[in-house]
């Protein structure tokens, strides 16, 4: 197992419901980085993950988490997988004693020392029962057990939403800590792009089932840019050359995928930065074309 | 599993505190009851009644712990539910085996610490009452027990197949619910069986068919209800070992249709969209087309 290039790898993975579809959806998440997985609410994030972790299986497609089969080779795997979700899946009546007295049980590799330290430093009370934590408390004492077991792979659903910008912060130092070591991966899944902008090295966008884009943060921020022309300069712009459009009062804000390609063929017009939340905002309106 | 079981454990503590607590409270007042048959007030009364008092309170005490029994089972499957811990545990590396093993033997585990709880205070009472100890003091407890456990765990593969607190509810409540009309109908059917027979042996009383409404009159039907009790005991007394087989095969056959239950994937993957047709079924909403994960509701 520890001869693998990506900690976690998606080929085609397809999943029906009624009234959503998660369509053929593949990407890799390789060793030592963090990816963000962007998408909207209903976007089809949830699903990916839980295929990935086994709680639903795909109607087709298969997934290998540190090179191996998720489906064939599960215990062994999950030893090494630490879940995190957007909201506390332990009991309201434990406590965090009780909680290690469990989980040392569950992972062969936990240790409670470190799960004690982690609880030390997030100033999380050990005796306190989780129903009188609050909703940061909760979120840090999951990832202080999610961190407790030497987990190679973290994969955190919506984690750090509802959390206020201290203990989002504060949660994203940790990340970037457990990341020093080129051993660790995190998949991380949100809707709250200026986090991803932060720490992650690699995004995948999903919208209503499908994949959009998948690849290294930079190289996607570097590639995009939104130019911002007035209506008559935007009529000169081909439909295939862009995105998608916000139409204003006063002008047209147009989202490109390729920078170097519409700068030369569009000499006049200004191509400014754009942000990961930008990009999602403007792909999300893609079939429209045009929207305002 | 230990974690698991020690989960189960945990949980079930509070529960296990306050029954504990109702049958050491009822204990005190049947042994109160018996002192003060022999010092107290109620010494006064005539000696049959006192003997009758002393008698329902032994009793009483010996198999109040029944009453504490539904405290000792680890039923925390719906607070897992919730709490979705059920999820957690599906990103956990512990097989189904290991859950429904954990949950059944910490179940066990505290039954049995029900039962030697149960031993000592029945020898302890013994002595108070001045009673002879009877092995079915214990034989009663210990199927009681044996039956609460079926039913625990029939309630677990409930909450394994359907993975929702209502419909699971819905169907071990329908469940028992049936038995107890089945039972219903047996005690009719007998009472009829009785009041045939009492016809046959008084062909000159003028009785009416059906089934009386008031049978207090008929004191003859309990001559019959003991004979019907004498042959059900002899049977359970030559073939008691049926009965346990029996429940014993129930048992491992709850735990494997459990495991089974729980490896299905919460969406019963597998299907594609051609098998998905409607299912019609007798319980109409329970069969409705699954959703997508929560967070990717449309």
């Amino acid at each position: 197992m520890s001869d693998y290039e990506n900690a976690i790898e998606i080929k085609g993975i397809t999943k029906h419901y009624d009234g959503f579809t998660l369509d053929n959806i593949s990407f890799n998440v390789p060793k030592g980085s963090i990816m963000g997985f962007i998408g909207q609410n209903g976007a089809g994030k949830s699903t990916t993950i839980n295929t990935i972790l086994n709680i639903i299986k795909a109607d087709s497609g298969e997934v290998k988490i540190f090179g191996l089969d998720n489906c064939k080779h599960e215990n062994e795997i999950k030893q090494d997988i630490a879940a995190v979700f957007d909201e506390l899946p332990f009991h309201e009546q434990l406590n965090a004693k009780s909680l290690d007295k469990i989980l040392k049980h569950i992972f062969k590799q936990w240790d409670s020392n470190k799960f004690y330290s982690y609880l030390e430093r997030f100033q999380l009370p050990v005796k306190k029962k989780f129903g009188q934590f609050s909703k940061g408390m909760k979120m840090k004492l999951q990832i202080a057990a999610a961190l407790s077991h030497n987990a190679k792979l973290l994969i955190m659903d919506e984690a750090t939403t509802g959390l206020d910008p201290v203990v989002r912060n504060e949660i994203l130092d940790i990340f970037l800590e457990y990341l020093q070591d080129e051993e660790h991966s995190i998949l991380m899944s949100s809707h709250i792009t200026s986090d991803l902008e932060k720490i992650a090295d690699s995004v995948t966008f999903i919208d209503k089932g499908k994949l959009l884009i998948s690849g290294y943060k930079d190289e996607i921020l570097e590639s995009h840019g939104v130019v911002k022309c007035s209506k008559s300069d935007f009529n000169n712009i081909e439909k295939g050359d862009y995105i998608s459009a916000r139409i204003g009062d006063y002008g047209v804000e147009v989202m490109v995928s390729d920078k170097s390609v519409f700068a030369r063929k569009y000499s006049g017009l200004v191509i400014d930065h754009t942000t990961l939340e930008e990009i999602m905002l403007f792909y999300v309106n893609r079939e429209k074309k045009e929207w305002s | 599993m230990k974690g698991l079981i020690f989960k189960e454990i945990y949980l079930t503590r509070k529960k296990i505190y306050i029954s504990l607590g109702i049958y050491f409270f009822l204990m005190l007042i049947c042994v109160l009851v018996k002192l003060s048959a022999v010092h107290g007030n109620l010494r006064l009364l005539s000696e049959e009644a006192v003997k009758n008092t002393t008698n329902i309170t032994f009793y009483l005490a010996i198999f109040g712990t029944m009453l504490a029994l539904s405290g000792f089972v680890a039923d925390n499957i719906n607070s897992d539910i919730v709490s979705r811990w059920s999820d957690f545990q599906r990103s956990t590396p512990m097989s189904e085996k290991q859950v429904v093993s954990a949950a059944y033997i910490s179940t066990g585990i505290m039954l049995l610490s029900m039962l030697v709880v149960h031993i000592l205070m029945t020898l302890m009472l013994c002595a108070v009452f001045g009673e002879i100890f009877h092995a079915y003091f214990v034989l009663v407890f210990i199927t009681f027990a044996f039956l609460t456990f079926i039913m625990y765990i029939f309630r677990l593969f409930c909450f394994y197949r359907f993975r929702q607190q209502k419909k699971a509810q819905f169907v071990f409540s329908a469940t028992f619910f049936c038995l107890y009309l089945a039972g219903c109908f047996v005690i009719i059917n007998r009472l009829l069986a009785y009041q045939d027979k009492f016809k046959a042996e008084n062909p000159q009383l003028d009785i009416e068919p059906g089934l009386s409404s008031d049978l207090s009159d008929n004191m003859e039907f309990s001559k019959y209800l003991k004979e019907d009790f004498i042959t059900v005991k002899n049977f359970f007394i030559s073939y008691w070992w049926v009965l346990v087989i029996l429940l014993i095969a129930l048992s491992v056959a709850l735990y494997f249709i459990s495991v089974s239950a729980l490896k299905r994937p919460f969406d019963l993957a597998g299907q594609t969209l051609e098998d998905k047709k409607e299912k019609k079924s007798f319980f109409g909403s329970l069969s409705k087309p699954k959703k997508a994960a929560k967070g990717d509701e449309n």
